[in-house]
């Protein structure tokens, strides 16, 4: 196999990859634009006059024409500066969501290796078995968890675990909204757990985790149902395939059959539901799961905020906050956009016949 | 002598969406040790679907409704699985039509090789691979190295096909089935393959089953052909006798269809174009399943299925060598 082809290949796709960010942008810039909506009235304080407000509209340019604002903001985003939020007293956005991201990611991270480790297997048992009971049990878990709402799974698992067992927390990390201040992480990449961890503090380590047990498994469920689903497809259209038949008539064993020669060749879509998983979970998906375990610092938290529907720093709701909502577009979007070329180079890594 | 193989009275239909295909309905067959048996026959007529009965390794809608397959007088159709995979790739071993489909896309010869030496013949580590470059040259492959280290889309059908060659030759099994194996390849590239293993053969001591749709390549390596048939073996005997001495019309069609040869070297692949149509099997003709297409057919072809006739040496399946007549 010729590394220029991947080479050039992985080019491609990160060049596309950029094409796809700048398109995000300027898709969300014109919509978020679409609700009109003054974002200033989150600075002018209590009963502004008609003056103050023209005045502070003037001063942030958002009296100009909507192209120029756009062009003016593209500007800015390539020098890496997001802007000012609104509504989190005109803070830059980029520090502002880069603080979020890690605990969101953490998070995204955990639910996706679970679905991995847990839907893979499911995926691959449940194709091996098709048409049988333990297909058909697959078969309605997997629908059930796609059609399951999370907040309200959520609320149960709390209700389950926290309420009536009492073995986890019920909210927050560490379990309560002081947490930290009696057991204070030092910052190194901005996670709880893994600072946790990495600064060897490991009875806030494990407090931390078990507050994170239940967010994750009710962020997980989805992404394991899609998994198992997934899983078992690409499987079931491998195990069809002449290779299998060729395996068999060499007498491998039916595990390495399955788990080796079948799975390797269902990947890509098991990759790419992988990354999205990943990419998903980390940031949109947070959204009930950091508000019903009420996980602070988070993206969920951001993102509810900047759309007026969460509580911001100054108490006033319902105006879009349009430089937080686009600074997260873009940071959701590039969040995609790289768990796409991940998925791609991996899904290279496992099939060259991809890159040629 | 006892026979390496046996089928005795196989009973085999498929269940399909139209009903139910009755493929064998009592076929029987004996191969010996070291012998190389051709099994010709137009598309359809059950070919491969024997191959993998050899092997139990049938797709899920095949019922076997009666019948044993014998290996050294084991029951092959009554083994658990544990018990057929020991069996598979080492005691018995197949060379598939479609080698480009058939090795796995996404891993390199080397894996594919190598899992199968080792699976079978116990090895580990470096005498593994050592085995498996000495299997890649027997098979007559150059540079096996960087073979080794290809995936199989870098290699050229016929180099495939050694790969493949060279994966059943891996535990010196008692037999190996080769179903069509030069039928995606070239001309020139079909006599290569069909002189190693006629090499491979003189070497070792296998039996070889040789499926394919041209009798004329059959007749290159075999020691006894049997044609099949729309699930029957219709005529079964030694080369020569089949080839000069042809009992069933179906036979004759056969050789009728083999293009003349211009060159020496020049066997030219071509599907025999034997006039009419092969029958639908799940309602198959009633009596001889030949009948419709056979230019001697009598009353008798209609109403009831022949039994074998002993003729020259040779078994055939047809009314016309019946004594009565
Ligand atoms: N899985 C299956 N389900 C239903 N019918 C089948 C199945 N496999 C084979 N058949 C039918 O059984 C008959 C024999 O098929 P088989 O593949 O054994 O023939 P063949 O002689 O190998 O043909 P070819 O030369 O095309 O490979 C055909 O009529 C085919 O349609
Ligand atoms: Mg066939």
């Amino acid at each position: 196999m010729n590394d220029l082809n991947v080479g050039a290949y992985l080019v491609k796709r990160a060049l596309l990859t950029v094409v796809v960010v700048i398109g995000t942008i300027t898709i969300t810039f014109f919509l978020s634009h679409v609700v009109p909506s003054n974002p200033v009235i989150l600075l002018a304080g209590q009963n502004p006059t008609p003056e103050q407000i023209a005045r502070l509209t003037h001063e942030y340019g958002l009296d100009e024409p909507l192209y120029v604002q756009f062009l003016i903001y593209l500007r800015q985003v390539f020098s890496g500066n997001l802007g000012i939020s609104f509504s989190f007293s005109l803070q830059p956005v980029l520090p502002l969501v880069l603080q979020t991201l890690p605990n969101s990611m953490t998070l995204g991270a955990l639910a996706t290796l679970l679905a991995i480790v847990v839907g893979i297997p499911l995926g691959v048992e449940s194709a091996r078995r098709t048409g049988r009971k333990f297909d058909s049990l697959m078969r309605i878990f997997s629908v059930s968890s796609v059609a399951l709402p999370q907040f309200w799974l959520g609320l149960i698992l709390q209700l389950i675990f926290a309420v009536y067992l009492g073995i986890l927390p019920n909210a927050s990390y560490g379990g309560s909204l002081l947490f930290f201040d009696m057991h204070p992480v030092k910052t190194v990449t901005g996670s709880y757990l893994i600072d946790s961890l990495l600064t060897g503090n490991f009875v806030t380590f494990v407090a931390i985790a078990k507050s994170m047990v239940l967010p994750v498994l009710t962020l997980a469920l989805y992404p394991i149902g899609l998994m198992i689903k997934q899983t078992r497809s690409s499987v079931m259209a491998a195990l069809s395939q002449d290779y299998i038949r060729t395996a068999r008539a060499y007498g491998i064993k039916e595990r390495e059959v399955n788990y080796r020669f079948a799975l390797k060749n269902a990947l890509p879509p098991i990759i790419v539901t992988a990354a999205l998983t990943f990419a998903y979970s980390s940031t949109l998906g947070v959204i009930y799961v950091e508000e019903v375990f009420n996980l602070a610092p988070g993206l969920g938290f951001l993102l509810r905020s900047s759309t007026g529907t969460g509580i911001s720093s100054t108490g006033i709701s319902g105006a879009l906050d349009y430089q937080l909502i686009l600074g997260l577009a873009i940071v959701v979007g590039i969040f995609y956009a790289i768990a796409n070329l991940v998925a791609d180079a991996l899904q290279i890594y496992f099939d060259r016949r991809i890159a040629r | 002598m006892e026979p390496l193989l046996e089928i005795k009275d196989l009973r085999l239909v498929f269940s399909t969406e139209r009903g139910i295909l009755d493929l064998f309905q009592g076929l029987s067959l004996s191969l010996m040790s070291r012998e190389v048996l051709g099994i010709v026959g137009e598309s359809g007529s059950g070919k491969s679907t024997l191959a993998y009965t050899i092997i139990k390794l049938l797709p899920g809608n095949a019922r076997i409704l009666s019948g044993k397959v014998l290996l050294e007088g084991r029951d092959i159709l009554s083994m658990k699985e544990e018990e057929l995979r020991r069996i598979r790739g080492k005691e018995i071993t197949m060379v598939f039509q479609d080698p480009s489909t058939s090795l796995n896309p996404v891993f390199r010869i080397k894996d594919q090789m190598l899992t199968v030496v080792k699976e079978n013949l116990g090895l580990q580590g470096e005498v593994a691979r050592k085995r498996a470059l000495e299997l890649l040259k027997q098979v007559e492959l150059p540079d096996p190295e960087s073979i080794m280290n290809s995936f199989p889309f870098e290699l050229s059908g016929g180099m495939q096909q050694r790969v493949m060659i060279a994966m059943a030759l891996a535990a010196n099994p008692k037999l190996i089935v080769a179903d069509e194996p030069t039928s995606s390849v070239d001309a020139t590239i079909q006599t290569q393959i069909l002189s190693l293993l006629k090499k491979l053969k003189a070497e070792r001591d296998f039996s070889l089953i040789l499926i394919t749709h041209s009798i004329a390549v059959a007749k290159e390596v075999s020691d006894r052909i049997a044609v099949m048939y729309a699930g029957e073996i219709v005529e079964l005997g030694k080369v020569e006798t089949v080839i000069e001495k042809h009992l069933h019309p179906y036979t004759e069609a056969l050789l009728k269809s083999i293009p003349r040869p211009r060159g020496k070297s020049e066997m030219k692949r071509m599907l025999p174009v034997v006039p009419g149509q092969v029958p639908d099997l799940i309602s198959p003709p009633s009596g001889c399943r030949f009948h419709p297409r056979c230019p001697y057919a009598m009353d008798i072809c209609k109403a009831e299925r022949p039994p074998y006739f002993n003729k020259d040496g040779s078994l055939v399946m047809c009314w016309l060598y019946s004594e009565e007549r």
